[in-house]
C-alpha cells in the first residue's frame, strides 16, 4: 500500500510500475484527476487545493483498510496533491491491482466514490471574475453512498 | 468550559481565522456543539440551515449523535470537494 498527500507532481508511470510489478496481478486499474480548464462555464486559471492535514491520511487510511477488505486488492496506491495547481495538473491518482478485472475496477471506482466525499479536501478555484470555493455535488454524494 | 475548534476552507475565510472557541459543558453531543456555536457565529449558523456543515472529533467525520468530551479535537468545515 502507498499513500501520500504533498505539493509534489504525480509520477504516473513509477506509480503504474509499482502497481504492475506483482506479477499475480491480472488487472491494473488507475484513476487520474485532473484540473480543469472550464469549470462551470468559466475560465478557471488556477486551483488552490486546501486540507486537514492531521485527518487527511487518516481518513485515506480507513478508506484503503475498507477496500483491502472487501476485494482482494493486491496492490493500492493513493496519491493526492495539496496547494497550488494549474489546468492540466493531476490532482489526484488512485491506482489498484488484482488478479481480475472486476475487483480492479470496482476497488478502483470505489476508493475515488469515498475519497470525493470522506476526505478533508476543499477545492477553490482562480478565475478572471475572482476566487471561488466549490462547492459539493450532489451525484457525488449519491456515488459514495451506492456502495453502502 | 471552552473549547477550542477548528475550521476549514470557507468557513475559515469567513470566520477570519483558523480556531474559534466556545464555553460549553462537556461532554455534549455534536448536535448540542452545533446548537451552541450557531448561537455564536451565524455564518455556522447559515451554513447548518444549508446542509453545509461537517463536523469532525478526533479527525473522523461525526454525526449529530456522537460525543464530545475534554481534551478531543473537534473540526468544522463545509462538504469536501477533493478528487
Amino acid at each position: 500500500m502507498r499513500l501520500a498527500v504533498n505539493e509534489h507532481w504525480i509520477d504516473v508511470a513509477e506509480h503504474l510500475s509499482w502497481l504492475s510489478a506483482d506479477h499475480n496481478a491480472g488487472a491494473v486499474v488507475n484513476f487520474i484527476g485532473q484540473v480543469r480548464q472550464q469549470n462551470l462555464n468559466e475560465e478557471v486559471t488556477g486551483l488552490v487545493l486546501e486540507h486537514y492535514p492531521a485527518m487527511t491520511e487518516k481518513s485515506l487510511t480507513g478508506l484503503i483498510e475498507q477496500a483491502a477488505a472487501r476485494w482482494p486488492l493486491l496492490r493500492i496506491s493513493v496519491f493526492h496533491r495539496v496547494g497550488a495547481l494549474v489546468p492540466g495538473d493531476p490532482i489526484v491518482f488512485v491506482g489498484v491491482s488484482s488478479a481480475h478485472r472486476d475487483a480492479a475496477f470496482e476497488g478502483a471506482r470505489f476508493l475515488m466514490d469515498k475519497l470525493k466525499t470522506q476526505a478533508p479536501f476543499w477545492k477553490k478555484e482562480t478565475t478572471k471574475d475572482g476566487d471561488r470555493w466549490l462547492d459539493a455535488r450532489a451525484c457525488d454524494t449519491d456515488a459514495a453512498a451506492s456502495w453502502d | 468550559m471552552t473549547l477550542s475548534i477548528l475550521v476549514f476552507a470557507s468557513l475559515r475565510e469567513q470566520l477570519g481565522r483558523g480556531q474559534i472557541s466556545l464555553a460549553i459543558d462537556l461532554p455534549c453531543d455534536v448536535a448540542t456543539l452545533k446548537q451552541g456555536l450557531a448561537k455564536q457565529y451565524p455564518v455556522i449558523a447559515t451554513a447548518e440551515r444549508n446542509g453545509a456543515l461537517l463536523v469532525a472529533v478526533n479527525q473522523q467525520m461525526a454525526g449529530d449523535e456522537a460525543m464530545v468530551a475534554v481534551g478531543d479535537e473537534v473540526a468544522l468545515f463545509p462538504p469536501v470537494t477533493g478528487g
